[in-house]
């Protein structure tokens, strides 16, 4: 193992590849992530891989938006498959309060420029006909929004990388940080020692781990999702459907299987990612309910993943109390969907200062200030 | 040469699981990722044990140090009305 590198980020997740692709692409490439499993092996391989603009807040519509266009050419500019089918997002609300905030968030994005529309029961009906609309009181729909594969963006970026002189570690843990004064000099890992100007913290649900490191404190939590996939049908959900009132997703994925999830009655604050039956239980009721034509449809398999929350459900970004360690975590279950654009953004704020308003917007000190705005729509 | 396919499900063949190990995807939870083997129908079943034996040759490992993926629940594949069970709510 090299025993230098410009910059360390540790995480090999969408956020560290990523990040790590937006700055070789501006001319730094002496990079080495570091990665404690496999690549896939956090959340960014057991992601539903949903990429929306419907959100309800400014400033991440006005993000995804941007996400979005990035998505859209990012198989192009990767040289690589990445499965992006843009069926669009449907949202259900099936009360009073649900349809408020739709509409609210209607005009919102569509202030904003994203397409979004409010479709009526009968148009629901049109765009999927074999959901049960009773109950159902209303919808929003922007068909640009889509989904993909989050494994094959995971391979498409490795690639990449590797073509561009990044260096990946896998199975490499990170067990210490050797400090000096206010810096990280050196990255004590399972392999050995290795010196960097700049150290980033992409690890996700276990960036609070990470932190605790060098004696950091991150407000993080890592909190249990559970997903399931049935076995594959021929194409006939077009949108991700979002059940507001059950918190309930579920997509049909290119290769036909229906991916589904749904958001555990009490939140689960553990680093363990076992499955359970309830959570089938209680899907297989929901989804069988909204769809009764999918009851004989056999279910595959099932697993979990970690969303790892902030308490004002924004990412965390940039300096803090460490001079080069740069944060970049709390993704909230977004990671995949926010990725491209952030990183984008931080990277030239790395490199070049850029984008100083923004990135500290998203900086640790803002919870000293106690100024939250909070997403309403986090979703499975 | 006809296509050996090793993965039945999701139609992988021998030659791009070679392909995957060659490209450094060595250990059996990237390799399945990145060629989607034993992700079909059979959840691995058939497929398994033959890449194990392929991934063990070229890397000179015993099957046994490799390990295998993480099962995931249910063995066998469950229609979502045997799970949804009994209709008991509104």
């Amino acid at each position: 193992m090299r025993d230098r590198a410009k910059i360390v980020i540790v995480g090999g997740g969408i956020v560290g590849l990523s990040l790590a692709y937006q700055l070789a692409k501006r001319g730094e490439s002496d990079i080495l992530i570091l990665e404690k499993g496999y690549l896939t092996s956090g959340a960014s391989g057991r992601c539903a891989g949903g990429v929306r603009q419907q959100f309800s807040t400014e400033e991440n519509i006005t993000l995804m938006r941007e996400n979005v266009k990035l998505y859209e050419g990012l198989a192009s500019e990767l040289g690589y498959n990445i499965w992006f089918r843009q069926g669009g997002y449907l949202f259900l609300a099936s009360t009073e309060k649900e349809l408020e905030q739709l509409e609210k968030n209607i005009k919102l994005q569509r202030n904003l420029g994203v397409e979004t529309r409010f479709l009526e029961p009968f148009e629901i009906k049109k765009l999927v006909p074999m959901i049960i609309t009773k109950g159902i009181l209303g919808g929003s729909f922007c068909k640009s929004d889509g989904i993909l594969f989050p494994w094959p963006v995971i391979w498409g970026y490795h690639e990449r990388l590797k073509e561009l002189g990044v260096d990946i570690l896998t199975f490499t843990e990170v067990n210490a940080f050797e400090l000096n004064e206010k810096r990280i000099e050196r990255v004590k890992t399972s392999r050995g020692d290795v010196s960097a100007e700049m150290v980033v913290n992409a690890a996700g649900a276990w960036s609070s781990q990470v932190a605790n490191l060098c004696g950091l404190k991150l407000p993080n939590k890592p909190v249990r999702h559970e997903s399931l996939v049935t076995e594959p049908l021929k194409p006939f959900l077009e949108p991700m459907i979002i059940l507001l009132k059950e918190s309930l997703y579920m997509e049909q994925t290119m290769r036909g299987e229906v991916l589904a999830g749904i958001s555990d009655p009490e939140e689960r604050i553990t680093f363990e990612m076992s499955s359970s039956l309830e959570f089938m239980e209680r899907l297989a009721q929901k989804v069988t309910k909204l769809i009764p034509n999918l009851r004989h449809v056999n279910v595959l398999r099932q697993w979990a993943g970690l969303y790892d929350i902030t308490p004002d459900t924004r990412p965390i970004l940039g300096a803090c109390k460490i001079e080069n360690f740069i944060q970049a975590n709390g993704f909230m279950g977004h990671g995949f969907m926010m990725a491209p654009a952030i990183t984008k953004r931080l990277s030239e704020w790395m490199l070049f200062g850029k984008h100083k308003k923004f990135v500290e917007s998203y900086s640790l000190k803002r919870f000293e200030k106690g100024e939250l705005e909070r997403e309403a729509w986090i979703v499975g | 040469m006809a296509k050996k396919i090793i993965c039945l499900c999701e139609d992988i063949t021998l030659d791009e699981i070679e392909d995957a190990i060659r490209k450094g995807y060595k250990d059996i939870e990237s390799l399945k990722r990145y060629t989607g083997f034993s992700t079909g129908a059979c959840q691995g079943k058939t497929c398994i044990s033959m890449v194990l034996r392929t991934l063990a040759f070229k890397t000179g490992k015993k099957p046994e140090e490799l390990f295998t993926t993480t099962l995931r629940q249910p063995i066998q594949p469950i229609p979502l009305e045997t799970l949804a069970g009994e209709e008991d709510e509104g």
